[in-house]
């Protein structure tokens, strides 16, 4: 609606003024540091995207007893590996040879570099590439850029295939946090009264228990946690910073004359709240979000870390650094890389979050 | 402000026995119980018999609803009895269990917020006093990523550095294996070299969060109107920056330490897990694999109540330095 009402405008007001998102953005876009940890983040997300193609020992693209078929999306979920290739015709990841031996006609575009995060790769996979090294063996070398685990599975295609999965952490978990955190935080800064008294003390509640504490018993609730358990739980122990950020944003908001007209035009509290106000406090509530996301990620690497995180086909970043922590004496390249993505990224989050505060705030914009 | 007291130990009251009920419920329904975990780790030499393990459930109200043996619990600390630890290794009372542990968390935590508070002052007030020169540019980007760099990334680097490469101190524990031989002087020594890697990981972040925080507040302080008059009437910069502005911009300050009650008491689970550190939160971690209830409870109990307290202190406290605030 406003939309159309701007576009019919445009032509008599030519000389209009920026909304609010286009100023943030262009405050947002003059501060160097944050600009380069948002395009850091958008490398990452190349990276997650296309983190099969980059690293992987399935094809990209294969042609196979006369049809086409995309192996490597089997990296995203198992599910999506072609039947024929598992349970079918048996290849056990082996790729070229089994293709070369059941169909003499078949052809493949490999990923940049023939690694694979869960497994060694050993010499018999690919031609002309020696198996990978074992133990200290691993330095970091040509063929691994980062070295090899105690049992030879190549950190680099770790690290690359754990973005997919630190991104994922951070989004979706935080997704989930801003959700409830918004709408406790709004129906709690609305209605105020016994219901702000109440959502408050329950904020307290979960306040009350250190987050790391309460994700541990939680996840202790399963036996051995999937990845998006694990985000679950974050996402449900993250989101109380949320809450109450919303929930002052609100108090603020709802004295303001716009709401008392939307209210005496009919609206209802549902349409006030999150279409009215939650447009106004959007920004401020944005800036705890992306703190939140790289929170997200510290806890999901710190559980990994600690061996209480997702189970041992996922690969994370957290878990090479715990392995890197046990072998901390004689393979340094364990520790050493893994350390460093997920340092680059929590920090590139919080530089993100930082900007954000600094652009939407007219007190601080010009600084 | 004593009725808002009275009310705000009123509410908390009830905001723990929330919490606690919530931590009962949750660690009562993890699988496994404290009996099979031991049974799992004791081997054939001290496994229970069917009459010792009933007469465990039947002292632990294991064999009940978990909110049957909740309300147990809750009587039991009304009278001011936290019960004893369920792990074979380990029967002695809640309490004795934690006080044990707790000196080695406070050495830790308590010397960290020391040296957090001894620099994070000069290194505010510097940052506020060379606003926007090279100087001040280059502490507050170093700050800004420390803050950012998680603990335990950190701990691992500098292990990799002072203890594998370099050989200066020791990897983990809390002391030498030849510990007992030493002089007192050499015992220090030992304690210190232990001590000093877990206290950087500690402090670095606080440190950074502190500095960030004192030079907001200075940066508003020195806006100020009575900052101006002072600087026209011709007091000396250094007087303005410290005894005008640095006074009242402490008002902020004193609600932090408030707040930092909690972390005092909890230590911090992934460092003492690193360095091998004999602390509350090494003990918790512990405790949930042994599903051991009754500490993990006490320990619950503790964190939650600080928590209450440190907030409430926090907001006494900034009613105390600030006349404006009142409370009705």
């Amino acid at each position: 609606m406003s939309a159309i009402q701007e576009t019919a405008k445009s032509p008599a007001k030519s000389a209009s003024s920026q909304g609010f998102w286009a100023t943030s953005w262009r405050y947002f876009r003059r501060r160097f540091f944050a600009m380069a940890a948002f395009y850091y983040v958008i490398f990452l997300g190349l990276v997650a995207i296309f983190s099969p193609a980059i690293v992987g020992t399935k094809p990209i693209i294969c042609y196979y007893k006369g049809n086409i078929y995309f192996p490597a999306m089997g990296y995203f979920h198992p599910s999506w590996e072609n039947a024929i290739f598992t349970t079918g015709d048996y290849f056990n990841n082996r790729y070229e040879a089994n293709l070369k031996k059941n169909d003499p006609d078949s052809w493949a575009i490999w990923p940049l570099i023939r690694q694979d995060p869960i497994e060694r790769v050993g010499d018999d996979w690919f031609e002309g590439q020696k198996g990978n090294p074992i133990s200290t063996e691993g330095t970091p070398s040509f063929q691994n850029f980062f070295g090899t685990s105690s049992v030879g599975v190549d950190v680099f295609a770790q690290l690359v295939h754990g973005t997919r999965i630190a991104l994922l952490v951070g989004f979706v978990s935080m997704g989930i946090a801003s959700v409830i955190g918004i709408v406790i935080g709004a129906v709690s800064g609305y209605y105020g009264g016994w219901i702000d008294f109440v959502l408050s003390r329950f904020i307290e509640v979960v306040l009350c228990v250190p987050t790391l504490i309460l994700v541990i018993a939680l996840l202790a609730v399963v036996v051995s946690p999937s990845i998006w358990q694990v985000v679950l739980v974050i996402g449900l122990t993250g989101w109380t910073g949320i809450a109450r950020l919303t929930r002052a944003e609100f108090l603020k908001i709802r004295q303001i004359e716009y709401v008392a007209a939307a209210k005496a035009m009919g609206a209802g509290p549902f349409r006030i709240m999150f279409v009215h106000i939650l447009r106004n406090a959007l920004a401020p509530i944005l800036v705890p979000i992306s703190f939140g996301i790289a929170a997200a990620i510290f806890t999901e690497s710190a559980l990994s870390f600690l061996g209480i995180g997702a189970d041992s086909q996922t690969p994370t970043w957290g878990r090479v650094l715990k392995e890197g922590q046990d072998q901390i004496r004689s393979m340094w390249w364990l520790s050493f890389f893994p350390g460093l993505a997920i340092f680059t990224t929590v920090l590139a989050y919080n530089l993100i979050g930082e900007g954000i505060q600094e652009a939407t705030d007219p007190r601080t914009r010009d600084a | 402000m004593l009725t808002y007291i009275a009310r705000r130990i009123f509410i908390g009251f009830f905001t723990i026995l929330a919490v606690t009920c919530l931590v009962y419920g949750l660690i009562r329904n993890m699988p496994g119980t404290p009996l099979t975990i031991l049974s799992e780790n004791a081997g054939a030499r001290n496994i229970l018999d069917d009459r010792q393990q009933k007469e465990i459930e039947k002292q632990y109200h294991l064999d009940k609803h978990w909110i049957v043996g909740y309300g147990y619990w809750l009587a039991n600390v009304a009278q001011g009895d936290l019960g004893r630890g369920i792990n074979f290794s380990d029967r002695r009372r809640v309490t004795t269990i934690i006080a044990t542990r707790l000196p080695n968390t406070l050495l830790l935590t308590v010397t960290s917020l020391l040296l957090t508070y001894l620099m994070c002052i000069p290194m505010g007030l510097f940052s506020t006093a060379k606003n926007a020169t090279t100087g001040e540019r280059v502490l507050s980007i170093s700050l800004y990523v420390l803050y950012a760099l998680p603990t335990f990334v950190a701990a691992i680097y500098l292990n990799l550095l002072f203890a594998v490469k370099l050989g200066w101190l020791p990897l983990s524990g809390m002391t030498s294996e030849y510990y007992n031989e030493l002089g007192s002087f050499g015992k220090a020594w030992d304690i210190l070299k232990h001590i000093f890697l877990p206290i950087v990981c500690l402090t670095y972040g606080s440190l950074a969060y502190y500095t960030r925080f004192i030079k907001a507040n200075m940066l508003e302080a020195i806006q100020q109107d009575y900052v101006r008059t002072a600087r026209a009437k011709g007091v000396s910069p250094t007087k303005v920056l410290i005894k005008h502005a640095f006074r009242n911009s402490l008002i902020p300050l004193v609600t932090l330490i408030g707040l930092t009650l909690p972390a005092l008491l909890a230590g911090s689970v992934i460092l003492e897990h690193i360095y091998q550190w004999d602390g509350i939160g090494k003990l918790f971690i512990e405790k949930i694999g042994q599903r051991d209830y009754p500490v993990i409870m006490g320990l619950v109990l503790m964190f939650s109540v600080m928590t209450l307290i440190g907030q409430l202190l926090a907001d006494i406290l900034y009613a105390i330095v600030d006349p404006r605030i009142t409370y009705s």
